[in-house]
């Protein structure tokens, strides 16, 4: 049977070295820069010809514009649009990296932890410079809970310094779980396919509907990723 | 002509205040993102702790004091991130509440 942990193997494709730090180019950098090629292509093509009544690809990229920006609005308020570059190219990397992992021989850049891990921590660090930059030291006020005793404020200070630490943690786990386990499950189903013979069919009805599933999985994770962006974002701008 | 304009411009600018006014109060109607976190947000803190309390036994070589400290620290953590939750106290540190 195929090994289904055999797709997230990265490969060399064009091996580098400085100062004996591997900074080789994988299959994960190639697929990285086809996403954001091909959102450049996308938002470039369509946009060429600007028009009052938009042609299908033009309100493709309208549709992902209003989605960022009413996310943006409903969840940070009208302040939060000078993040919008930051919102927008965040939930299309995800959300095409995810749908081009699903075409078969390609690779999801998402189901490595370390890719999320570090999109979660660049995020966090954003959201905290940005709270302090804003409010400045009013900002660490925010790990001392209102309505508390102060004798058990030794304890509950440390509790909420760590359930903030856990944000990224939290937000790279969810993405790279769900990706992963999902192309787990699509290729151990599509392992069965060969091996049952004419019952293979079941296994393949599973793998379609899988498929769909997934793409749902790919749509509703960088929705959750960008949505909590947005939610980290509000706490830092509209400290309360 | 003029009129039709000068109608124009009326509309438009009733569009753009009640828009302005819809954009600046923050709705609060995310459940579905306030409960897919859950079950991740329970044990991320876990793993700080632990990742925390394993740093600072391998600093002061004082195994497994810290690790056990910071591992129910995050125990806690989780669990007030589940109340956070629940509650719908938001997402922001701490149990302030929204006026």
């Amino acid at each position: 049977m195929a090994d289904p942990i055999h797709q997230f193997e990265i490969k060399k494709i064009y091996p580098l070295e400085l100062n004996n730090v591997d900074i080789s180019f994988t299959n994960s950098s190639l697929f990285m820069i086809l996403t954001v090629s091909f959102i450049s292509l996308l938002l470039i093509l369509s946009i060429r010809n600007k028009r009052i009544i938009p042609t299908r690809l033009q309100s493709i990229s309208e549709i992902f514009y209003e989605f960022i920006s009413n996310m943006i609005n409903d969840n940070i308020g009208s302040k939060g649009q000078k993040f919008f570059s930051l919102i927008f190219t965040l939930f299309t990397f995800i959300l095409f990296g995810n749908l081009f992992g699903l075409l078969p021989y390609s690779f999801t850049f998402t189901s490595h932890i370390i890719v999320t891990f570090v999109l979660a921590m660049f995020i966090f660090l954003f959201v905290t410079l940005i709270g302090v930059f804003v409010h400045g030291f009013k900002f660490f006020g925010l790990f001392v809970p209102k309505g508390v005793p102060i004798a058990m404020l030794p304890l509950m200070v440390p509790i909420e310094i760590i359930s903030y630490l856990s944000r990224p943690i939290s937000l790279s786990i969810r993405l790279f779980a769900n990706m992963m386990a999902g192309h787990t499950m699509l290729k151990v189903f599509a392992g069965f396919i060969f091996s049952l013979g004419v019952f293979g069919i079941a296994p393949l009805i599973v793998d379609v509907a899988l498929t769909a599933f997934e793409v749902l999985v790919a749509f509703l994770q960088a929705y959750v990723f960008t949505v909590l962006t947005c939610l980290y974002l509000n706490d830092a701008i509209n400290l309360h | 002509m003029k009129n039709k304009l000068q109608d124009l411009n009326k509309r438009l600018k009733k569009f753009e205040k009640k828009n302005l006014k819809k954009n600046l109060k923050i709705k609060k109607n995310n459940d579905l993102g306030l409960f897919i976190k859950a079950g991740v947000e329970l044990i991320s803190p876990i793993i700080v702790g632990i990742v925390i309390g394993i740093f600072l036994d391998n600093h002061f070589n004082s195994k497994p004091l810290f690790l056990i400290i910071f591992l129910f620290l995050g125990f806690g953590g989780g669990i007030s991130n589940i109340y956070k939750t629940v509650k719908r106290l938001g997402f922001e540190v701490g149990f302030k509440k929204k006026k």
